[in-house]
């Protein structure tokens, strides 16, 4: 069974008698922003090594300074590993994202057709933001019965936004629209965090507004971490299936290189971050002492990022009955499906009309 | 355009005997195989078994329509002439006898017999059930070939995928399952 590996240590990544080996340093790791930085790295091995057998890694995530060889990129390719770079600060950087082994030709043109047509293009832009509103509307009614007062009456009203605006969807005719429509409800439900949290949680975690690079305060920091973990597992459920990551719907495919892992993301983040930083702040997993401050911006600390990805790495797993399967499938395979979905969308749009994945359960 | 650079082998031929839809999926280029446990158990199984034979033999010919053909034998006996398909169980049985005609029509069609001039038979092996089965090509089924040619050359011009299997029960082994109903 083939998982993802999470590497927090830093050192040198290699291959070893065809297997991975990271060759451990002990020392400090520095900021890779430093204008006098020589680019070595800010330890030598000492000694220390782990091996890892390649045939178990699905993907790799560095969250540590690693340094690697063209063998080591080589070997990677051939077995199909992506390998996903962080930097200093916890920040997605980079993909390492082998060469495609499951190009399908029609496919392709059938994907570059659906983003240039408009009609089409905004037929499934809407589909993804649908599917987002449903699932953020999943989890405000999650925690809306446990809220009194002001919190519910604010609740109640941001919900009704929320299911005017989602049913409005139908009469968007253009993206940019879409994106605002989207934006505003996030920008609502972001201001309901403290009454989910609690006064408690509340207090030593405010929640103004979403402020990414850098991010402004704790809660930002946590959505930035998760919003790049959500990223990149898209990205590595992709690369399994034949869809061009670059092109996307949604998002302008340039947003970001692999822009169709944005528009299949905004789906699964708040049953996959959200919910996780709720759990995580909630029982006091990760608090106060998890964040760091450097050059105006919070960060989660590596302990921090750590919790995070370990809980992370348990709620992809976690399964749920899927009714047309008759099978549990779990939360990473849901994203799987999701590009199932789109395949069938794209190859027939009339008999197979692609929705977004709604919360059952 | 497609239809041009089509080849048609037999592995094709047995997709489209269980489901023109998964022929259609593999038309298209879009594989599944990559992830099923099955497929990689049946490469082994290959790769593992009858070590001292004459192994992946390949062979070309063209269907009476002029589509061309190919085939990747597993192995084969040509002293006895017999072609082996080996098969991991029997889950599929009517459609491996139809991969395994396809190849032995491939001869036929070349011309192709034992030295004394009897037609190649053929025997599909189950190692792993320790059972084999003979398969011969008898005259009638050259036409239900030719037709399953013709059928598979127009699937690969149609734009849309043709409908799931009314019967659910086939596709609960078929690695091809989580795409057509996940």
């Amino acid at each position: 069974m083939k998982r993802p590996y999470y590497l927090f240590s830093s050192g040198r990544l290699k291959r070893q008698h065809n297997t991975l080996a990271l060759e451990k340093t002990s020392g400090e790791r520095l900021p890779d922003d430093s204008p006098e930085d020589e680019g070595v790295p800010s330890s030598l091995p000492d000694g220390g090594r782990t091996q890892f057998p390649i045939e178990s890694v699905d993907s790799l995530f560095l969250f540590g300074e690693i340094d690697i060889n063209s063998k080591l990129i080589t070997f990677l390719g051939q077995q199909g590993v992506p390998a996903f770079f962080f930097d200093y600060y916890g920040n997605y950087s980079a993909t390492l994202y082998p060469r495609e082994n499951l190009l399908s030709g029609r496919l392709r043109i059938q994907q570059a057709h659906h983003y240039l047509s408009p009609k089409r293009r905004l037929t499934l832009a809407k589909a993804f933001v649908e599917a987002a509103l449903f699932n953020i509307e999943r989890v405000i009614k999650y925690y809306q019965p446990r809220l009194e007062g002001d919190a519910q009456q604010e609740t109640q009203a941001t919900l009704q936004a929320l299911v005017r605006d989602r049913g409005a969807l139908p009469l968007t005719t253009d993206i940019f629209t879409l994106m605002a429509v989207e934006g505003r409800i996030r920008d609502r439900y972001y201001k309901l965090w403290p009454h989910f949290l609690g006064k408690e949680v509340a207090s030593k975690f405010p929640m103004n507004k979403r402020e990414r690079r850098p991010p402004s305060n704790e809660l930002n920091a946590l959505i930035s971490f998760g919003n790049s973990l959500c990223y990149s597992t898209v990205v590595r459920q992709i690369y399994r299936t034949a869809l061009d990551p670059t092109i996307a719907f949604l998002h302008e495919p340039g947003d970001r290189r692999f822009s169709l892992s944005l528009d299949i993301a905004e789906i699964f983040k708040p049953l996959l971050v959200d919910r996780a930083i709720f759990r995580l702040l909630k029982t006091g997993e990760i608090n106060s002492k998890h964040f760091e401050k450097h050059l105006g911006g919070c960060y989660l600390s590596d302990a921090g990022r750590k919790i995070f990805v370990q809980h992370w790495d348990e709620r992809l797993s976690k399964t749920v009955h899927h009714r047309a399967l008759d099978k549990k499938v779990s939360y990473e395979r849901l994203i799987r499906l999701e590009c199932y979905k789109l395949i069938r969308h794209l190859s027939d749009p009339a008999g197979n009309t692609y929705q977004g994945l709604h919360m059952w359960w | 355009m497609i239809s041009k650079s089509l080849r048609i082998g037999g592995m094709l031929i047995g997709y489209y005997r269980l489901c023109p839809r998964k022929a259609w999926w593999s038309l298209r280029g879009i594989a599944m195989e990559q992830e099923s446990d099955a497929v990689a158990l049946g490469r082994l199984l290959d790769e593992s078994s009858y070590a001292r034979s004459d192994k992946h033999l390949e062979i070309e010919a063209e269907a009476p329509d002029g589509t061309p053909l190919v085939g990747k034998i597993d192995r084969a006996n040509l002293k006895h002439g017999v072609l082996h398909e080996t098969k991991k169980g029997r889950s599929c049985e009517d459609a491996h006898r139809w991969q395994l005609r396809f190849y032995l029509w491939l001869l036929y069609r070349n011309g192709v017999t034992r030295a004394d001039g009897v037609p190649f038979s053929g025997q599909l092996d189950y190692p792993l059930l320790r059972r084999t089965e003979a398969v011969f090509l008898e005259a009638e089924h050259y036409l239900e070939l030719e037709k399953n040619v013709a059928a598979i050359s127009s699937l690969a011009i149609q734009e849309i995928p043709p409908p799931v299997l009314t019967q659910r029960s086939f596709c609960a082994k078929c690695s091809f399952e989580e795409l057509c109903f996940g």
